[in-house]
This record gives C-alpha cells, structure tokens and sequence, in this order.
C-alpha cells in the first residue's frame, strides 16, 4: 500500500466513525424522550344543579357556548321550592342559589369563567331531585391525559417534574406540568398514563377543546442506552472495597 | 484441494444427471410457492412496518424473487440433452469412415502426433479448426502446459498463442514446441482485437478459444465440433471449471461458477440464449465474420458478441462436459478485479442496449438476456438489506409491524430459501456458506460496476492471478468500511438492547453481517500477510520481472 492510499483507507475509518458517533448521537436524542401513544386533552368540570326538583323554564345557553362567572344559565320552575317560600319554611336568602324575586324560579348561574360541556336537562325537561343540570369546563382547568408505552429504565427515568411538551393538531406547541402518573393495563403491556395541566392555554379557545388530540413528548432523565457502559467503566476505576 | 479433471468431469456429470431428476421438478415448484407466499406476506398491509425500511425491504426481495423465478424458469426449462440424432451420427462421422463410432477409443491408444493430425469431417467435407491461446503476460510455463494440451487435442488443427504481453520469451517457447505465435503491431481491443487480429491471419473453418489457464481435453473438438452439422450454429460452449480450491477466495468462487454452470447456463439451451464466456468456446468462423468480427468495443466481448451472433439469427449450444480446466481468482485482488469486468459487461449490455427491447431476438433470449444482464443489480439488494438493521437500532425504524412475531416472518421467509437450500444440497451435493458470504460481501463491486457501466469509465484489465504484489486492502477498502461500519452498530445496538433489555432481530441479524464481513476482512488479511511473504521469497531468489503494459490495452 502506498502512503496515499494508506492515508485514505485510515481517513475513510475515520469517516465512517464519525457517522456512527453521529448517529448514536441521534439515537441518544430519540431515546431521551419518549413519545405518547395516545394523548387528548381533558378539562375539570363543575356540575350545575339542584335539590329541588322543578321544570326548566328558561336555558340561556347551549352545549359549547362560552360562560362567565355569575351569569345564569337557566331558571327551574319548582313547585315544592315555591311551596316552601310562600308558606315560609325557606327564605330565598338562605338558600345556595339565587331564586329570581318576581317568579320564585330558581337561577342557576355559572361559579366560573369556562364552557358548557353538556346540558342533561334542556328547557321543557323535568329535573327530578339532586338531578345535574348542566356541566361546565372551567377556565384554567385544561390538562393532557398521554398514554406512554415505558421501558422499565425508562420508567425508571421519569417524575413529576418531568418536562412535556405537546403538540397540537395545528402544529403549535404547549408547555405542561405533570400533576400525576399512573399506571394502566393496557392489551399484554402496561401504560404510563401521565396527567399534565397546560399552562398558558384557554379552554373558550376552541383549538383547546375537550378531547382534542395532541403529541405528547416527555423529557426523560439523564440515564441512557449506553449507561450500563459508563457503570462498566466507572467499576473498572473504582479500587476494591469502596 | 487441487481436484482432477476426472473427479470435476465426474462431479459435472452427476450435477447433470440430478438435475433431470422429477424431485428437482418438486423442489422448484415449492421454491416457486414459497417465493409467492413470501411476497403476499411482504404486501399485507397489516405487516408494513415504517415507511422507510419497508420500502427498501420490498425493493430488495422483489429483486431478489424475480431473480430466483427466473433462474428456477431457467433450470426447469432446461435439463433437456442438447445432443440429439444429427449430433451423434455427425459425431460417428467425424473422423472419416475407417475409424466409425469407436473412433475416440482408437485415438486414445494413438500416438498424439497421430491422433491431433487425423482430419475431422462435417457434412462430408473436410474441416480445418484453429486453437486460439490468447495471453497477456501470464506466467509462462502455464502457456507452456496450456499450449502443449492444445496442441495434443485430437482431430486435425492447428494451434496458436495470441501473445498480446509482445514477449520474446513466450515467441522462443512457441518455437521450441512446434506451435504458431503471433504477435500483432498495435494492441487494442483487448482480448477481442487480438482474436480478430489473429482471424484475419488464419483461415480455419473453426476456432477454439483457450484462456492461457485453461487446460484442454484432448476430446474437446470430438465433443463439439459435430454440433456444427446445424449450419445455423455459431457456437458450442463448454463450462469453465476450475482445479485450484485451495483457499477461501478460490473455493467460494468455483462453487460460485459450478452452479452458474450446471443449473442456469445448461438451462439456457432451450431458450437458445446459452452465451459464451470468452474461453472454452468452439466458435464458426463464417458466424463471427458475419457480424465483423470479436465484438470489440467492449471488455465483455463474449457476451456481446453471442448476442450479437442470436440476433443474427445464429444458434448457440452449451454443453456441461469438462473439457478444460482453469484456474479461478485466487486473491481477492484477482477475484475483485473479475467480478468487475463481468459485473460491468452485463451492465453495459444493461444500459445500452437493453436485451429485453432487442426486436431481432425472440422472447425466450430476450428474457433469458435480461436475466443475465440485470443479475448483478443483486449488489444494490444486498446494500438495502444490510441498512435495515441499523435503521432500526439508530431509528427505531421497523420493516415489518414490530407487533408481528419475528417466528411468523421467518416461516414465511423461509419457504423461498429453504428449498434453494435443498435444491443446492440435491443438484450441487452440497451448499458452501462461503459462497453466500462471498456474494454478499461483494456488493461494493457490483455497485461499482455499475457506476462505471453509466460513466462508461474504462477498468485496466490484467489476466486472472497474474499480477504480483498488491495489498488486498486495496480492493478490499470499502468492505473495511461496512465491517467497521456493522460492528460499531453492533456494540450500540447491544448497550441499547442491555438498556431496554429488549433483544430484537435487528440486532442479531446485524451482529451476523458483521460476522460475515469480519470473516472476509480477516481473510483479505491473511491473505496479504501471505503474499508479503511470498513476494519477500520470490525477491530473494529470482529477479522480480514486471508484467508488461502495452499502450492502448489498458487505460
């Protein structure tokens, strides 16, 4: 072999490591994340409802309608109320909901800014005791559920303060912060299913609707594929009996 | 082991009578099955894995299936004795009356001065045949062998070196054994241009063509020359077989040609595409006149000039008996260098003018064309396949639905291969991994090959195993590449599989690739370590004489 060709066989070596500590370098970026296998957005909901029963009278909003806070929704026509307030067993102050003065109707108003999830009990419908009229979606409440398929060192390399970061159908992302972990049976393995509340997102916008579907990303600790190398290694320098 | 003539013509012979064996029939039709129930698997789409690694998994079998369709097309078709009721009385007929049928057996107790002088007839008429010894600095006591045999062969011809190496020392042996030299002024063409240069100075009714190696039955003529009582043949060819098995280059390759040989080339006769190989091969004179000459535009002369010959309208024999025997690559070096001038002839017949479009030709020689041409795509298949596993140890990248069993993909997979396997172990006799190793590792060359086919860049063409010293690591570059490539790939694929304690094929079929191109790395090692030695050896005792380079042979 001459010395140019000598040359060229090591430089091409050389090379083809360089591609190689390249790609490991992919690989341990692919493996310190891991990605949801299902993930969709979820809110806390506040039920709205009533002892008394009574026919709904008036319903000022419909399923998805944006609410703010104090604003009625709908007024029940009670019978055993209005018995009650005429014959003076109840006073209309001492009661947990507004009771409208002219007509006795009961005034059930939203707690909190948000969005109607579900109406049970349209206008025309009898509510009977303790029924829930509506349910609503609170401002702030938005959060991820994300199904992930761990490894046990995977799992192994994940908490509560964990980063995840989600990417919406129209390809923005959101921040959220892990309030629980769980796991679930799932077919013949187990999943990981992480809820994480969104931090700057706004439940009337209607890109963060309930159940939409999103890309979950988790940050994963610092370990990785090539750990039980470095283990191996740090053993080797270790002096005996330490 | 060196092998006899007799044991390789023994061994050609039981190939040739398993092969018209009805189970041969059985084997092939559930290789065929097997091959359609593997395709159908691949295409389902519940077993697609990832976009990419699927894709080149399908391109890759799909070649590799339709390959193996037409050579199991190709065998099947074939196993049909070429000679039929003409040859044999023209054979009884060949040496004139007084001798009749026993006639070989009367030469055989002749003396060679007798036999090789007695005159051969076809057609009544008398015939004159011309032996052809082609050489380009090769060794000479293995001209000398080469020439004495062919000068011993029997029926009445004449015999000639074609010395393109223009050396004085081979002209001085040519004299003192009593055979014609003949040396052209300007060496062009290559092997082509000398034969053509040495037709235009000759006369013979036929010629036979011996590579400098290649050691010649005395029969040779007797077995061929009557087939010529069909006026429309342009030639018989009879395999290349080889005596030297003595290292793994040279053993994987001759298991390579002896199966080229015996099922796919015996198989082409009844396609009449059979195409000659350059040497062993008793051609027409008047044949090869007709289409001007060698075709001589090419390295692979042989191969175009037989298909220029079928679209003429010629027809062409192969006949499996060991006539000769030669000598396969026995470096890598040599090997190398072989399989890039075959490799780059089929693509240059591949790209320029594409046998399946070739109007004058029939179906059967197109398609039979078109398989030989496009065989060495086969590099290209196993590159993709060799990049999947580590797509998926560095990707994550899947070709198949990573939820299917891997035991369901590999009973699938092995209906195809499997009866390849045992039509090798009951055709061949057996199976060498080393030629499976050998093939595979050879990719870089085939790729190459067709590079040089596309830019039309020309290789230096030197005689197989002549060429002193030269480090194997030179020819072997890119393959130390891939094996360091693979084994990196490994070891990262197995701190992944310890991390996630997931062991997955990809890994296993990776780390036995880079078993593979370890295995030849290691060979090429050896190998330059061996010829060091020797070429320190050969220093010492004799002066090193340099094979000379003439202008316009090599560029």
């Amino acid at each position: 072999m001459t010395f140019g060709s000598r040359f060229r066989f090591i430089f091409g070596i050389i090379f083809v490591i360089a591609i190689v500590a390249a790609l490991a370098f992919y690989l341990t970026g692919i493996m310190s994340v891991a990605k949801s296998t299902k993930a969709e957005l979820d809110a806390a909901s506040i039920s709205i409802g009533t002892d008394y029963p009574g026919l709904v009278v008036k319903q000022n909003v419909e399923e998805g309608d944006k609410v703010t806070k104090g604003q009625v929704l709908f007024e029940i026509q009670s019978a055993p109320l209005n018995e009650a307030l005429t014959s003076g067993t109840v006073s209309a102050s001492s009661l947990p909901f507004t009771v409208s003065r002219t007509t006795n109707y009961i005034q059930l108003v939203a707690s909190d800014d948000g969005v109607v999830d579900k109406i049970n009990y349209r206008a025309g419908s009898y509510v009977p005791v303790g029924g829930i009229v509506a349910t609503v979606y609170t401002v702030n409440s938005l959060y991820v559920t994300a199904n992930f398929r761990l490894s046990p060192p995977d799992y192994a390399r994940i908490d509560k303060s964990s980063k995840i970061s989600l990417r919406m159908p129209d390809n923005t992302t959101q921040d959220a912060t892990i309030f629980s972990i769980s796991l679930v049976r799932n077919g013949d393995g187990v999943d990981t299913v992480v809820k994480a509340r969104l931090k700057n997102a706004d439940i009337t916008d209607f890109r963060f609707s309930v159940g939409t579907p999103v890309e979950a990303t988790m940050q994963l600790g610092k370990t990785t594929w090539y750990q039980g190398l470095i283990t191996y290694i740090e053993q080797l320098f270790k002096p005996l009996g330490q | 082991m060196p092998k006899s003539t007799d044991e390789l013509q023994n061994s050609a012979n039981r190939i040739e009578k398993q092969l018209t064996s009805p189970t041969v029939t059985l084997i092939l039709t559930i290789a065929t099955f097997g091959a359609f129930i593997y395709l159908n698997y691949l295409l389902q789409p519940a077993y697609r894995g990832d976009p990419l690694p699927y894709t080149l998994a399908l391109l890759a079998e799909f070649f590799i299936i339709t390959q193996g369709l037409l050579s199991f097309w190709t065998i099947l078709s074939g196993r049909v004795n070429p000679r039929n009721y003409e040859y044999h009385s023209a054979q009884a007929k060949l040496y004139d009356a007084p001798l009749g049928k026993s006639a070989i057996h009367v030469l055989k107790k002749q003396d060679a001065e007798v036999a090789s002088t007695v005159p051969m007839y076809v057609h009544h008429n008398p015939i004159s045949v011309d032996v052809f010894i082609p050489v380009y600095g090769e060794p000479i006591d293995e001209i000398r062998n080469t020439a004495k045999a062919a000068k011993n062969i029997y029926g009445l011809h004449e015999t000639y070196i074609l010395d393109d190496g223009a050396s004085d020392e081979v002209e001085a042996m040519a004299k003192k054994i009593d055979v014609n030299y003949i040396r052209r002024p300007v060496h062009e063409n290559a092997k082509a241009g000398n034969i053509n240069y040495a037709l235009a100075n000759t006369s013979g009714d036929f010629f036979l063509i011996l590579d400098a190696d290649f050691v010649a039955d005395p029969t040779i003529l007797y077995e061929t020359i009557p087939f010529f009582e069909n006026d429309k043949l342009a030639f018989v060819q009879t395999p290349q077989f080889y005596d030297n098995q003595t290292n793994f280059v040279s053993t994987a390759a001759n298991f390579m040609q002896n199966v080229f040989y015996s099922l796919i080339q015996s198989g082409k006769n009844r396609f009449n595409a059979a195409f000659c190989v350059g040497t062993n091969v008793v051609f027409r004179r008047s044949a090869v006149m007709s289409i001007g000459g060698m075709h001589a535009q090419s390295k692979s002369e042989d191969i175009w000039t037989s298909l220029r010959l079928h679209e003429r309208g010629f027809d062409s024999i192969y006949i499996p008996n060991v006539l000769s025997v030669g000598k396969t690559p026995e470096t890598l070096m040599a090997y190398s260098k072989q399989q890039l001038r075959w490799a780059t002839g089929s693509f240059e017949i591949f790209l320029r003018s594409n046998p399946l479009f070739m109007r004058k030709l029939t179906v059967d020689q197109r398609l039979q064309y078109f398989a030989t041409t496009s065989y060495y795509f086969v590099g290209f298949s196993v590159l993709l396949l060799l990049l999947l596993p580590p797509l998926q140890i560095f990707f994550n990248l899947s070709p198949i639905a990573t939820t299917i069993p891997i035991w369901q993909w590999g009973l699938m997979y092995s209906g195809f291969y499997v009866s390849q396997l045992v039509l090798a172990f009951y055709t061949m006799g057996g199976f060498k991994f080393k030629t499976l190793m050998l093939s595979n590792v050879s990719f870089p060359i085939y790729i190459k090959a067709f590079f040089n086919a596309l830019t039309r860049r020309d290789q230096a063409w030197h005689a197989t195993n002549t060429v002193s010293y030269d480090s194997p690591f030179n020819y072997v570059r890119i393959q130390v590449y891939v094996f360091v490539f693979l084994l990196l790939t490994t070891i990262v694929g197995l701190l992944k599989a310890l991390y996630t304690s997931q062991l997955s094929i990809s890994l296993i079929w990776n780390a036995l690739n880079t078993f593979v191109f370890g295995y030849f790395v290691v060979m090429a090692y050896s190998e330059g370590r061996y010829l060091k030695k020797q070429r320190k050896q050969t220093k010492k005792t004799t002066k090193f004489k340099k094979v000379p380079i003439q202008e316009g042979v090599t560029s």
